[in-house]
């Protein structure tokens, strides 16, 4: 059985199943693949720094599956709940620099490789292509925002506009590149 | 499916763009945070954003969009290691010489003494060998600046045939119509050692 094939299962049956040492492997697989983004995301915003993010995300899912292992996680459906607290917690260790060097035992080994496979790939080329169709101003706020990382005050004082009108755009832009994907994708 | 199929209140589009953008007061993003971790329907939705930024990401460092340049960016690619080469220059009327040299990731240029005062929008029509590729509209010029700089996607400019000229017109956008500003024009040659004095 490979991971995908519990992709329709809910988080829970994924914890139960961990838990219960049934095919527990590929539902490790697919509970990290869940929530890599997630944590990866609270972990840019809190530490600022995209590489330490990524190490974090493996830090806290690794911790959260073992502790499922051990039955720690009392009701499997509060899974995300417990996910969310992991976070926390080691957000705090990772702030008084205490974070562990984690030593990845061959138990853990399969379910980074999970990483390697991300369910949503946007492809590089359509985007490029997409990018290229919106106004030069648009695109620009895109590349500040998601390369530079600046928020709308600072591209607003870059571009000399107003704050929300740098998030109107940006919401514009991301509305009008996400639909040319799906056209793209489509063949449309 | 949408989000709202699967979350009885999915986050707000804009405001889960802006937590991606880290561009939330904290109480804001924490309680994306909560609902996120508890909600797989918006999970997906984050998902595809971080992915479109991660690819956004990559094509930035490769060179591989046009796109004004001011300090952000230039740090940026100066953080990364990402080599940039900023030699060409032109002014309106003229003709430059330009190549992309080994190694380069990033192509910048720029033209220099435009009068952009009183302008409230600009165009700028991009051509290849006299046949128009595309327009950069609303290009985000600084009147007091009296240039524009811009990346030109490098692959393209590097595959170019040797002679190619990269026509730039500069319009403004005004009530009464379009106004040329100028034009000048980026004339490529493929790199050698000796390439400017060929």
């Amino acid at each position: 059985m490979t991971a995908a094939a519990l992709s329709d299962h809910s988080d829970g049956e994924l914890a139960a199943r961990i838990a219960a040492g049934h095919d527990a492997t590929v539902a490790e697989q697919e509970l990290y693949r869940r929530f890599v983004a997630r944590v990866r995301a609270f972990g840019r915003r809190h530490l600022r720094d995209d590489a330490e993010a990524g190490d974090f995300a493996q830090d806290v899912l690794l911790t959260v599956i073992e502790g499922v292992r051990a039955g720690r996680l009392r009701e499997a459906d509060s899974i995300g709940g417990y996910v969310f607290g992991t976070c926390r917690m080691l957000l705090l260790q990772w702030r008084r620099e205490t974070r562990r060097d984690r030593s990845l035992g061959e138990a853990l080994q399969h379910v980074i490789s999970a990483e390697a496979a991300p369910s949503v790939v946007v492809d590089k080329d359509q985007l490029a292509h997409c990018l290229e169709l919106l106004p030069m101003r648009d695109r620009t706020v895109i590349l500040l925002t998601f390369y530079a990382d600046r928020d709308g005050d600072e591209i607003a004082a870059e571009l000399r506009l107003s704050s929300s009108n740098v998030r109107v755009i940006r919401h514009r832009a991301l509305a009008r590149l996400e639909s040319c994907l799906e056209k793209r994708a489509s063949g449309r | 499916m949408s989000a709202a199929d699967d979350c009885a209140s999915p986050v707000d589009a804009a405001a889960l763009q802006s937590y991606v953008a880290d561009d939330l007061a904290p109480e804001e993003a924490d309680a994306i945070d909560e609902h996120l971790f508890g909600c797989q329907a918006c999970a997906a939705r984050l998902e595809r954003l971080e992915s479109m930024r991660t690819a956004v990401r990559a094509l930035a460092r490769e060179g591989r969009v046009s796109t004004v340049v001011g300090a952000s960016l230039t740090a940026r690619w100066r953080a990364d290691g990402v080599k940039v080469q900023d030699e060409d220059t032109a002014t309106l009327g003229s003709t430059v010489r330009c190549t992309v040299a080994p190694g380069v990731d990033v192509l910048m240029a720029r033209v220099i003494g435009l009068d952009l005062r009183g302008t409230e929008r600009i165009d700028v029509e991009v051509s290849v060998n006299q046949q128009r590729v595309s327009t950069w509209e609303d290009f985000p010029a600084d009147p007091a600046s009296h240039e524009i700089v811009f990346t030109i996607p490098t692959q393209a400019a590097r595959e170019a045939a040797d002679g190619t000229d990269f026509v730039l017109k500069i319009v403004s956008v005004e009530p009464a119509g379009r106004r040329l500003i100028g034009e000048c024009t980026f004339r490529h040659v493929d790199w050698s050692p000796h390439w400017r004095s060929g």
